[in-house]
């Protein structure tokens, strides 16, 4: 591109007239090697604006989305929210079926056998009987006991 | 818009919209700060983003003024604690002894511009956006635009020439 051509357009960027196809030629002019002596303080205007364009953020900025924490609030609060309800129901439900079972055992006894109760109680009066006695013969021993006593009296 | 699609949003803008902090408020952690608030901003208006015209200069725009909001904060600080004030103008003025690499030169002299110039010279000389977009974004006429651009250009053009002479002298 020519000088003179070069030199309308900056006075023409001084202005603030330029369209931005013809800043970016100024930009390749004064970004090459061959810039006029006379236009050499340009150069590191059109640097500087290239190298701030390659600015990028660093890595940590890999932006932790704020929101992320909200939906992760919302989605546990949702756990929440169902848990509570779940477990309600287990309770409501648990509840039910305990009480129709005890209504099931109240209102259906089962058939009494009669003899084998008065067979079972006879039995069981009869043991109790049993184990009287033996305990009676035991205590057949304790004579003993006063008789050698009575004995060491005597003398 | 849910997650999914609020990140492909804010993917082809959200290097521009870190630039433009860094421009405004010079430190990259308070950009990066200064977008993530802005994401936040944007994902709490999900619903409303569908509604703009141009959601991408929408975005654009709520970051700038959350950067002009944050400088107002800093220098309401700075006037509070005048320490802070002259510590402040000592490191700039090591910095520009410091400031050999001429980018730094250029650097230095944007962050002398006005905010307002500041930006301007972000979106259409670093960003290249058309003027339709910055008018989008900066809410200013076409006419404000190209003039207070223009002005901007030639006092970065005469500050580097100032600096050129005075570096060869």
């Amino acid at each position: 591109m020519e000088l003179s051509n070069i030199k309308t357009l900056l006075d023409k960027y001084l202005e603030a007239e330029t369209t931005l196809a013809e800043e970016k030629e100024l930009e390749t002019y004064f970004l090459s090697d061959h810039v006029a002596p006379e236009l050499q303080e340009y150069i590191p205007l059109f640097n500087f604006f290239e190298n701030e364009r390659s600015i990028e953020t660093s890595e940590e900025i890999e932006f932790k989305m704020p929101f992320e924490v909200n939906e992760k609030k919302s989605n546990r609060s949702l756990i929440y929210k169902w848990s509570s309800i779940a477990a309600s129901v287990a309770i409501l439900v648990s509840v039910f079926i305990f009480s129709q079972q005890q209504k099931i055992t109240v209102n259906n006894p089962e058939p009494v056998e009669y003899e084998l109760a008065m067979q079972n109680t006879q039995d069981l009066l009869l043991m109790m009987t049993d184990a009287v006695s033996n305990g009676k013969k035991q205590l057949n021993y304790l004579k003993e006991i006063n008789q050698t006593k009575n004995q060491l009296i005597n003398k | 818009m849910n997650q999914q699609e609020f990140l492909v949003f804010i993917e082809p803008i959200k290097e521009k919209m870190f630039r433009l902090s860094v421009r405004l408020l010079v430190s990259k952690e308070a950009a990066q700060d200064a977008v993530q608030e802005v994401f936040v901003k944007l994902w709490s208006k999900r619903e409303t983003l569908k509604t703009y015209d141009n959601a991408h200069a929408f975005a654009m725009t709520v970051t700038k003024n959350h950067c002009l909001d944050q400088l107002k904060l800093k220098k309401n600080n700075n006037l509070r604690i005048v320490h802070n004030n002259y510590e402040d103008e000592s490191k700039s003025l090591q910095k520009q002894l410091e400031a050999k690499n001429e980018l730094e030169i250029v650097a230095g002299i944007i962050k002398e511009l006005s905010e307002q110039e500041q930006t301007l010279i972000q979106l259409r000389d670093v960003e290249q956006l058309e003027y339709e977009e910055i008018i989008e974004i900066t809410g200013m006429k076409s006419t404000a635009i190209r003039v207070a651009l223009s002005r901007a250009r030639k006092k970065i053009r005469k500050e580097i020439i100032k600096k050129h002479r005075y570096g060869t002298v």
